[in-house]
């Protein structure tokens, strides 16, 4: 039996799905951080700034040579670098075991040194350590269920995601019952409290007041308790009350997000409910989901260099996969939406598909529900809504459309030593002749 | 020739299986180490000492979130700048103004209201021999609790110190006033108890922590408005 065991656990790689999700939010808080509390950097954790902290406690002896030259004045920026560059490289799955290592070094450092931590940042830190282990496997798109020779890579990842299902437990288990040894907490009256703060309370006096409701504050507080209580339990149980009570911890931790302040604490913990669902119980709500969200095929001209840089950046940004990007000198599925070739070689065309319904958008409209459905791009959002209302995005579509510079692909192409025409007129007296359409 | 190969593979294997099974008794242990920190005070724990040892040191954790009891009161810091002759600023809230939805603002916000915090309430190390000693005074425990309290204050309050440094700093940018003391108040307001919710307001106190000598600092800029509402207020 423990035979059986050990080649399951070096032979299947599990939770990837769940593993990537982990990475990918824990990469997305550090760089949060990162990013907002560099400016403050030097006061929160300088030399000269607030903090008193000092490595010393973890690293013994060795903590005088790392508090000289990682709490320095540049050794304070040289840890934000290695810190930001392992959040980034856990956003994007490059070098996963590195980047995982310098985030870890970078949390370790300024948690140390600082005196502003929560228990994000406590269970952060310690998921990092487990998080070295993960199989790289798991940043690749085509990971799954592909055949994969048994390894010990493969059983330190499954024993890592086997210690983050434990930690998590025993971080709910345990703060469940140490609450259960509060007056407050077993009275019922622990969330009216909390609530009525100014650092951890409701953001409105309305909402404040709601929780001075005795049934409102019972229930809230009761349920709190039972949530973390049982979570441990609940993961042993079928799928459906399990994923049930997922989303019942997302919420809450969202509530905790918006409610109480506690953006990074939540957002590790949302991180990590969604890490606690398998790669069987993905496949069941992945083709749910995508059922409900709209797949949109992007026709570009794949003879253009410039259309085809668009094209790999559209890829890039898509990062909940809604587009699917095809050149229509490539790929003819447009005939299936009665259109032409004239039509898409004139103009960008995007088709919007959600189950049964089709619609089609053409020219300036195309790059509008583009950058719809692009979260990164939403910034230049209001610009391209206010051209097109007032049309000047229509007029100005063409003639980028006309202009755009068009290169030959294929055998005719060498050594990137490709004509250059720079009208559509030019286009159709060449390309077109040239590609045999 | 494959007879002895096989032989060496399950060779190779025995090692892996080896290998594999001393990296399952260091989980365990962890885990059971882990377990044993996280646990309330039992027979067990006070025992071993392992656990704070290791999981204390190399892989702290407290996952008393808002427990046993919630934090009840909200805690502001009000310092007031002091120069050479004597001459001194208002008191001015510092750890008002600041958006918990803003990390950065929130997390500079942590850091003053942390160490009030620390300065305030007992650690949760010290939990079990606090119970103790306001049941037994006397108990020859307290005595070692003193001094963890005083440990914890000492370094709460040169936390501070450095705190109102660096705010005395951003207002001496502003105002052009070199300041060398700073006076340090902690103002609690407790929430009313469940009972009372609808015919008390919160309570406010005053805790003193008196003058500190300020370190000569850089200007961060954290409390530039705060800076340059003072320096208009000097000029007017």
């Amino acid at each position: 039996m423990p035979l059986q065991l050990i080649t399951r656990l070096e032979s299947k790689l599990y939770n990837q799905i769940g593993s990537r999700i982990l990475q990918i939010g824990a990469g997305g808080v550090i760089l949060y951080r990162c990013i907002s509390e560099l400016p403050a950097a030097q006061f929160i954790y300088g030399p000269e700034g607030a903090a008193i902290g000092s490595s010393i406690t973890f690293f013994g002896d060795l903590g005088f040579w790392i508090d000289g030259l990682f709490y320095s004045y540049w050794g304070i920026f040289v840890t934000f670098l290695v810190w930001g560059l392992g959040g980034v490289g856990l956003i994007l799955g490059l070098y996963p075991r590195l980047s995982a290592s310098f985030a870890l070094i970078g949390t370790l450092l300024l948690e140390l040194r600082g005196i502003t931590h929560d228990g994000g940042d406590n269970i952060l830190r310690i998921i990092l350590l487990y998080m070295i282990f993960f199989h790289p496997l798991i940043t690749k798109k085509e990971r799954t269920s592909i055949e994969i020779k048994p390894s010990t890579s493969i059983f330190l990842h499954n024993l890592a995601v086997t210690a983050i299902y434990l930690q998590l437990s025993i971080l709910y288990f345990i703060s469940s019952t140490v609450k259960l040894q509060g007056e407050m907490w077993v009275s019922g009256t622990a969330v009216y409290y909390v609530t009525q703060l100014n650092e951890f309370g409701m953001p409105t006096e309305f909402l404040k007041n709601l929780f001075k409701n005795s049934w409102i504050t019972t229930l809230a507080t009761y349920t709190t308790v039972i949530y973390q209580l049982f979570f441990p339990a609940i993961l042993l149980t079928p799928s459906k009350i399990k994923l049930l009570w997922t989303i019942f911890g997302i919420l809450l931790h969202f509530n905790f997000a918006v409610n109480m302040g506690l953006v990074t604490f939540s957002s590790m913990m949302i991180a990590l409910l969604l890490f606690t669902v398998k790669d069987s119980e993905w496949e069941k709500i992945i083709p749910y989901v995508k059922n409900k969200i709209p797949v949109l095929t992007v026709y570009y001209d794949g003879q253009c260099s410039y259309c085809r840089r668009t094209a790999q950046l559209i890829r890039m940004l898509d990062w909940f996969g809604f587009m699917r990007v095809v050149s229509y000198h490539n790929d003819d599925s447009y005939l299936n939406y009665s259109l032409t070739f004239d039509e898409v070689d004139q103009e960008m065309h995007v088709v919007k598909k959600q189950k049964n319904h089709i619609k089609i958008y053409r020219g300036f409209d195309s790059v509008v529900v583009i950058v719809q459905y692009l979260p990164t791009l939403w910034l230049f959002l209001p610009i391209l809504l206010i051209l097109r209302i007032f049309g000047i995005g229509q007029k100005l579509y063409p003639w980028i459309a006309n202009n755009r510079v068009m290169s030959l692909s294929g055998h005719l192409c060498k050594n990137e030593n490709c004509s250059l025409i720079n009208s559509k007129k030019d286009a159709e007296m060449s390309v077109r002749t040239l590609t045999k359409r | 020739m494959l007879g002895l190969r096989g032989k060496i593979m399950s060779y190779k294997y025995k090692v892996k299986l080896l290998l594999y099974f001393i990296l399952i008794i260091i989980f365990v242990a962890h885990f059971s180490l882990t377990i044993l920190f996280v646990l309330p005070p039992n027979p067990i724990k006070t025992t071993i000492k392992l656990p704070s040892i290791y999981i204390g040191k190399y892989f702290y954790q407290d996952w008393g979130l808002f427990a046993p009891d919630p934090i009840s009161m909200d805690i502001s810091v009000l310092v007031k700048c002091v120069d050479n002759n004597e001459s001194e600023t208002p008191f001015w809230n510092i750890t008002d103004d600041f958006n918990r939805y803003n990390n950065r603002k929130n997390r500079i916000q942590r850091v003053v209201v942390n160490y009030a915090h620390s300065y305030i309430n007992a650690s949760r190390e010290e939990m079990p021999l606090l119970k103790l000693c306001n049941i037994n005074p006397d108990h020859a425990s307290c005595a070692q609790l003193r001094k963890a309290e005083n440990d914890r204050r000492e370094a709460s309050k040169e936390g501070l110190r450095r705190v109102a440094s660096a705010f005395c700093a951003d207002i001496q940018h502003a105002t052009n006033i070199e300041y060398e003391k700073a006076h340090i108040l902690i103002e609690l307001s407790k929430v009313p108890p469940w009972s009372k919710r609808y015919t008390e307001s919160p309570t406010k106190s005053f805790l003193n922590l008196g003058i500190v000598a300020l370190d000569k600092k850089p200007a961060f800029r954290i409390w530039k408005a705060e800076g340059d509402a003072l320096a208009t207020n000097y000029t007017t």
